[in-house]
C-alpha cells in the first residue's frame, strides 16, 4: 500500500504575505496548538524568516493579551 | 526617522468622554518632544487572552507615532505604566510609515481572511449543491417505500 504523504508548503509564501501583524490574531491562530503552543516548523512547513516574524508577532500578542500564554479553556465546554 | 507603535489597553468601565480625556493625557505626555503623531485611534473593546488585574475585558488603544530620537521612549513606558486607567502597554518599532487611519474606511482584508472567504465560498457551493441533491435521493427512498 502506498502511502500519500501531503505536499508542505509555507503558508505565507503562497498567500503572498511578507509582514505579520501582531494583531492579526485570526492569521496567527492558525500557528499555535490548542493549548496554545506555537507549532513548529516541521509541522507548519513556514520558512525559516517567516517562522521568525511569526514567533516574534505570537509573543507580543501574548503580551498585550490577544493570544493566551496557556490556553485553559477547553471547546466546546 | 522611526516610527512606533504603542498599542494600550484602558479600563472597560470607562465611557467615551473618559477615554477620550485619556487619550488626550497620553498625547499631551508626547508633546514638546518631537514626536508627530500619525494615528491615535480606539481600536475596539475586546475581551481579554487572560486576566489583567481581573478584568476579562479592555479597551484597545493604538497610537502611531514618528521620532527622530527615542530617549524620551523610558519616560513614556513609565509614564503608562503609573497610569491606573491603563492595565497594559506594549511600545513596538514598526518597519515602514503606517498608513493614515480615517475612520471611515475598514481595513484591508487581511491575507487569511482572504483565503478563508475563499475556502468558505468553495464550501458554500459544495454544500448547496449537496442540499439539491438530497431531496431526490429521499423521494426516490420514499418511493420504493411506497412501492
Amino acid at each position: 500500500m502506498a502511502f500519500i504523504t501531503k505536499r508542505k508548503f509555507c503558508y505565507f509564501k503562497e498567500n503572498g504575505i511578507t509582514d505579520i501583524d501582531y494583531k492579526d490574531t485570526r492569521l496567527l491562530r492558525r500557528f499555535v496548538t490548542e493549548q496554545g503552543k506555537i507549532r513548529p516548523r516541521r509541522v507548519t512547513g513556514s520558512s525559516a524568516r517567516m517562522h521568525r516574524k511569526l514567533v516574534r508577532a505570537i509573543k507580543r500578542a501574548r503580551n498585550i493579551a490577544l493570544m493566551p500564554f496557556v490556553n485553559t479553556e477547553q471547546e466546546g465546554s | 526617522m522611526r516610527y512606533y507603535e504603542t498599542l494600550y489597553i484602558a479600563n472597560p468601565n470607562y465611557e467615551q468622554d473618559r477615554l477620550v480625556q485619556l487619550m488626550k493625557n497620553v498625547a499631551n505626555e508626547l508633546d514638546g518632544k518631537k514626536v508627530s503623531i500619525i494615528n491615535h485611534y480606539i481600536w475596539s473593546k475586546k475581551r481579554l487572552a487572560y486576566l489583567i488585574q481581573k478584568y476579562k475585558y479592555g479597551t484597545f488603544i493604538i497610537l502611531h507615532f514618528e521620532a527622530e530620537k527615542f530617549n524620551f521612549l523610558k519616560g513614556f513606558e513609565t509614564f503608562l505604566k503609573l497610569d491606573k486607567s491603563i492595565i497594559r502597554h506594549q511600545t513596538v518599532l514598526l518597519d515602514k510609515k503606517p498608513d493614515k487611519y480615517d475612520g471611515k474606511t475598514e481595513e484591508k482584508p487581511r491575507a487569511a481572511e482572504r483565503v478563508e472567504k475563499e475556502q468558505e465560498d468553495t464550501s458554500e457551493t459544495i454544500e448547496s449543491s449537496e442540499e439539491k441533491m438530497e431531496p431526490e435521493v429521499l423521494k426516490s427512498e420514499e418511493e420504493l417505500k411506497t412501492e
